[in-house]
């Protein structure tokens, strides 16, 4: 439905950041939706923008007080951050100094001191104050970025919650970690952490890195001991699936203040993607060892979640730490499932399963309309 | 039936208010006698045989008892009183 | 194979297996062949899964991993330590000692129904929410106690209207202990209203209640009973607690007292041994019991209560469940350093402040200064300072007591510095001589027997811990 916005006054949207590459941040003042967008004369904001027309994505819908980027090359506006997106998640660098074979988002080398720039002015602009969520790469791999990004953040009144997904590493560096506290002491941080295997061997082996087991567990016990929240990830790979109840006897015994263990099945995207057959191994397979793993959690008073599993592939005793969590933008769910009660209650699959990736053996059929129905 | 065994015990091995406390708990049934050496103490344990029996063996149980607390929590008196005050403190600050 | 070490652990055989445990809190229930071959370093002798699970809770490590795994030791030793001195939660007031009961075994050492000078005074009441405000954190339950409490309502019904009022900004919640002698339905109404627990005793059943429990003015099992049932069928919101206290009467009745409390719509309970306070020591010979004959009812108790076929938790065992499995310090009464201050507070009918229930009990019958640990009418602040308190604390560190220091049970149990005091005159006390350390290892010996050898106690033991 072409929408022909005319923005008559430059008010209408605020530019928050010029040093992209090749587009603006802005803040928008007005609902726009799918279709065409004008943008009238920003002479005095940026000279590359020439062109007037900007296309919004299909269901795609933005709202005053949210952050858009205008890419000028592509002519496309996307979303940062949004309040209509199940979840906003900020990128703020793709260097990493761990090498997992399953990474979503494989690292390189490319300049990040703008990510975490605009990061911090998308934040600090942004209307709503709901949890956003920081990745990368590993965000705290240069110390002083994301010192500098959390002194950014700190010059606004808002104190937007924070899920920072990381791998931790830093944190065994304790005055590091001091100076994090001080700087988020009046902010709420959910810190997303990954530990893939019970020792330094098969955790080391996962994650592509010798010695990061040490530096994680570690970094896990200095901000457990600080009382921060930690959500624990472990994301489930042949290498791994069987130590899944090993695992848990581990953050049990090393960390009193975990707040959850979130369990998460494996998105064919990056590296997970090209290493799929070597890697994966069907939710059915693993239901036997979560199932042991999250029953220790669980009476030792650890509260856990199953990430990214179709509904179906869950037994109804683990149902209640399911999540619905795949992002809106990613999920997808097959035609065999347009005939399930359920399909409102689960995430479906990764748009990225689609084809050889999806593994159909995980779907169960039970919970199928019949025609007669 | 009556008898009389006397105890030695060193004076390096506990000091003296300790060891009257100990000898305090004796059963005042039997006779009890403490004598002082240069560097030991002579308790005489006497009456009735079964009595006697029972109260060396309470004495030196209570003595064991005494060595195993200093041993095995001596090294950390000083720390854990400063945890306690530590943490009453704490209690008071938060207030 | 990478080689491995062991790391420092306590163990325990039970009968043909072994449990081992550390400061991790951790534990782990071996056969006697999978024992002895970790005492002999034997490790390709375990299946895997046992290797696993020792390693990952720091029972053995490889040798690389060494300093790490110390620090994973002592760290979690450190906060078991530290969970236990946090901000207290309980707070327990005697409105009076004034009691309608003659309990046999009573605890607390009662006054007569009409006996004078037992009642706190309403002028009290702003310096003991004062103090309560000062030494609680987020959180704080107000527990009255007695004699009983209802004798003086007025004075619960004005203490918890100006509570309410001074703690607003806390999450307070309020029970009354009572044999709901003088219950009427203007206080149930009252309890319905202002949203109060209630916590109440139940022997057994009316034989055997009354027999414990006995008052010259009511029929006290029928009145419990009639009073329950009403509260249930017109004020079901108000929540019931109940517990049994364990004479030698109730030896020969496990069944009887479990269906009473089914009776009477009860879905948990708490059974309790006899402890050496008030009345108790003097009538020990009547109605004590040795820890063997204790264990022999509560084994058979606590079998009819997990064959149960539906919902029934028995507190006793799902207390040492979560000390065994989360190190939880909800209960004042097991844990170390003791519970004394960090646990609970007593604020006596005089004004005198206590740092347990048990203290006031002891004061009463032996008249020892040193239990008091501050007044009312004084400086909060004062209490923090007083030596017999930090006396108290610094001894009850259980990893530094005889006996205690190289049990397997050592970060599960606790320190009780009030009963060896009471029972054998020392704090510390000789824990070979203690029917509280005879109790709790016949306990702990039985829970982890139970759980890790019997698919039913397994299976409920795990729906209780899932449960709290």
């Amino acid at each position: 439905m072409a929408n022909d916005v005319l923005v008559e006054r430059q008010n209408d949207f605020q530019l928050i950041e010029t040093n992209a590459f090749d587009g603006l941040y802005v803040y928008i003042d007005r609902e726009i939706s799918e279709g065409e967008f004008n943008i009238p004369s920003i002479t005095d904001i940026k000279e590359s923008i020439s062109e007037q027309h900007f296309k919004i994505k299909e269901n795609h819908d933005f709202m005053h007080g949210d952050i858009i980027y205008l890419n000028n090359r592509r002519r496309k506006i996307s979303g940062v951050l949004n309040q209509n997106a199940r979840q906003n998640t900020l990128l703020v660098t793709e260097k990493c100094d761990n090498l997992c074979s399953f990474c979503s988002q494989p690292p390189n080398e490319k300049d990040d001191i703008h990510l975490y720039l605009v990061a911090a002015e998308a934040i600090n602009n942004y209307r709503d104050d709901t949890v956003v969520g920081i990745t990368g790469g590993e965000p705290t791999l240069d110390k002083e970025k994301f010192l500098k990004f959390l002194t950014l953040i700190n010059s606004n009144n808002k104190q937007t919650p924070l899920h920072i997904l990381t791998n931790g590493r830093s944190f065994s560096d304790k005055e590091f970690t001091k100076e994090v506290l001080k700087l988020s002491s009046k902010r709420e941080i959910v810190w997303g952490i990954p530990v893939h295997g019970h020792n330094q061997k098969l955790h080391d082996d996962c994650v592509g890195a010798e010695g990061a087991f040490f530096e994680t567990l570690e970094g896990l016990m200095n901000l457990s001991y600080a009382r921060e929240f930690i959500e624990l990830r472990t994301v489930v790979t042949q290498k791994n699936y069987k130590f899944l109840p090993h695992i848990s006897e581990l953050i049990t015994s090393s960390l009193p203040f975990v707040a959850t263990h979130a369990i998460m099945n494996l998105e064919p995207r990056g590296w997970a993607r090209r290493n799929f057959e070597d890697l994966t191994i069907p939710p059915q397979e693993q239901m036997k060892y979560i199932d042991k793993a999250v029953s220790l959690n669980t009476i030792h008073g650890i509260s856990s979640s199953l990430y990214n599993y179709p509904l179906c592939s869950v037994p109804s005793g683990l149902r209640r730490f399911y999540h619905k969590s795949i992002s809106d933008w990613k999920n997808y769910y097959p035609d065999f499932c347009n005939t399930c009660v359920e399909k409102k209650d689960c995430g479906g699959f990764f748009s990225s399963s689609i084809g050889v990736y999806l593994d159909y053996s995980s779907i169960s059929g039970d919970k199928h309309e019949t025609k007669s129905s | 039936m009556n008898e009389q065994q006397n105890l030695q015990i060193d004076k390096s091995d506990i000091d003296e208010i300790n060891f009257r406390k100990l000898v305090y708990w004796i059963d005042e049934s039997c006779n009890v006698e403490v004598t002082e050496e240069k560097s030991f103490w002579v308790i005489s344990f006497s009456g009735d045989v079964a009595l006697v029996e029972r109260e060396i063996s309470k004495f030196n149980k209570a003595l064991n008892d005494f060595f195993l607390r200093k041993k095995v929590s001596d090294e950390t008196a000083q720390l854990r009183e400063k945890i306690i005050i530590s943490a009453l403190n704490r209690v008071a600050s938060d207030a | 194979m990478r080689e491995l070490t062991h790391l420092p652990y306590n163990f325990r055989r039970l009968d043909d297996n072994f449990v081992i445990s550390n400061y991790a809190g951790q534990h782990q229930y071996l056969s006697e062949d999978d024992f002895t071959n970790i005492c002999k370093s034997d490790f390709e002798k375990l299946d895997s899964e046992t290797l696993s699970s020792i390693e990952s809770k720091s029972f053995v490590s490889p040798v690389d991993e060494v300093e790490l795994r110390q620090r994973i030791l002592s760290s979690k030793l450190a906060t078991r330590i530290y969970s236990s001195l946090q901000p207290p939660g309980l707070f327990m007031v005697v409105p009076t000692l004034r009691c309608d009961h003659d309990c046999n075994y009573c605890q607390v050492s009662r006054a007569d129904y009409n006996a004078q000078g037992y009642d706190l005074d309403e002028k009290y009441i702003n310096d003991i929410i004062k103090h309560i405000d000062f030494f609680s954190k987020d959180y704080a339950k107000v527990e009255f106690q007695g004699g009983e409490p209802l004798i003086n309502f007025e004075f619960i019904k004005r203490f918890v209207s100006q509570a309410k009022i001074t703690l607003k900004d806390k999450d307070v919640s309020f029970v009354i202990a009572t044999a709901l002698g003088p219950i009427t339905d203007e206080i149930i109404e009252w309890v319905d209203k202002e949203k109060i627990d209630l916590s109440i005793s139940i022997d057994g059943d009316e034989v055997l209640h009354n027999t414990n429990r006995p008052s010259k003015r009511i029929n006290s099992f029928v009145n419990t009973q009639h009073t329950i049932r009403k509260i249930r069928s017109f004020y079901p919101n108000v929540s019931l607690s109940a517990l049994s206290t364990v004479t030698r009467l109730s030896l020969e009745k496990p069944q009887a007292i479990v269906d009473t409390f089914l009776d009477l719509g009860f879905r948990d309970m708490f059974v309790r041994p006899l402890s050496p306070y008030g009345f108790a020591v003097d009538t020990w010979r009547k109605l004590g019991y040795s820890s063997d004959e204790f264990f022999e009812f509560y084994k058979e108790l606590l079998d009819i209560i997990v064959n149960y076929d539906g919902e029934l938790i028995e507190y006793n065992a799902l207390l040492h469940l979560n000390r065994i499995f989360k190190q939880s310090n909800s209960h004042v009464d097991l844990k170390s350093p003791a519970g004394l201050i960090f646990g609970a507070m007593v604020f006596d009918y005089s004004g005198d402040i206590f740092g347990s229930d048990e203290s006031r009990m002891l004061y009463k019958t032996t008249g020892s200064e040193e239990l008091i640990l501050g007044n009312v009418s004084k400086n909060p602040k004062d209490l923090i300072k007083n030596k017999n308190l930090i006396a108290m604390l610094k001894d009850s560190f259980i990893e530094v007591n005889p006996g205690c220091c190289d049990c397997a049970y050592n970060q599960y149990c606790g320190a009780d510095p009030i009963y060896h005091l009471s029972a054998q005159g020392d704090l510390i006390g000789d824990k070979s001589k203690s029917f509280f350390c005879d109790l709790e290892i016949k306990m702990f010996d039985y829970i982890f027997t139970k759980y890790y050898s019997d698919e039913l106690y397994y299976r409920k033991f795990n729906e209780w811990l899932m449960m709290s």
